[in-house]
């Protein structure tokens, strides 16, 4: 089976909160080259992993991960206050 | 598990060991039949070589971690490393079964007989082998 592409703001998150890969993945159970995989959009977590992941930067799963890519943050709270 | 082997460097050492693997088993046969070569010539060739195999073996197999993660327990593993590694040892599964079938095929025509113990040694190595030279040929990331 061939998964369609998840984007995520791990590694900004992770880059904003100044933590190492080698953290992040001792708090999220991972090996730590998994985080880069993750980061780099090079793999697709599993339900839990992405729940563990929403978890521990305590955020909606869905501000994190999409199925398209990314908003950069300035635009999105832009957009967000523009709305308002 | 230290330091970041580059992907060419592993692909060099997988091609590198798989050939010093040949190599020993080829001056090994070539020495127990006679052909040619003298005995301690050929022995030492077979040395050479195999000193190779085992030189390559610990640059891209021990030093990459690749070793141990195919032989770690599935529960010692994260979600992606079971996928990857399961992934590699189905393929090599397919692969190794092929190469036995070859060799099985080959021994019956030639006529060789039964198999020696360094021909059977080799393909025990091979087969514990096969899925970490995947992953040394395929991973973009290995410490």
């Amino acid at each position: 089976m061939i998964s369609r592409k998840l984007y995520n703001r791990i590694s900004l998150l992770r880059k904003e909160r100044d933590i190492s890969r080698k953290d992040l993945a001792e708090k999220i159970g991972v090996n730590f080259q998994t985080v880069g995989y993750l980061e780099r959009e090079e793999y697709n977590p599993s339900l839990d992993l992405a729940f563990k992941i929403s978890e521990y930067f305590k955020l909606p799963i869905e501000f994190i991960f999409s199925t398209e890519p990314m908003k950069p943050l300035s635009q999105e709270l832009y957009d967000k206050t523009k709305n308002q | 598990m230290d330091h970041n082997i580059p992907i060419q460097n592993r692909r060099i050492g997988v091609l590198i060991n798989y050939f010093a693997l040949v190599m020993t088993l080829v001056f090994f046969e070539i020495t127990k039949y006679g052909i040619g070569l003298s005995h301690w010539a050929g022995f030492a060739f077979a040395g050479v070589f195999l000193l190779i195999l085992i030189l390559s073996f610990v640059y891209v197999y021990v030093n990459s971690g690749l070793w141990a993660l195919t032989h770690k327990k599935t529960e010692n593993l994260d979600e992606r490393q079971i996928q990857v590694v399961t992934n590699a040892i189905r393929v090599s599964y397919s692969t190794f079964v092929i190469i036995v079938i070859i060799l099985v095929y080959l021994f019956a025509i030639l006529g060789v007989g039964t198999i020696d113990v360094v021909f059977a040694a080799s393909l025990l190595y091979l087969a514990h082998i096969i899925p970490a030279s995947i992953l040394a040929w395929t991973e973009k990331e290995v410490y």
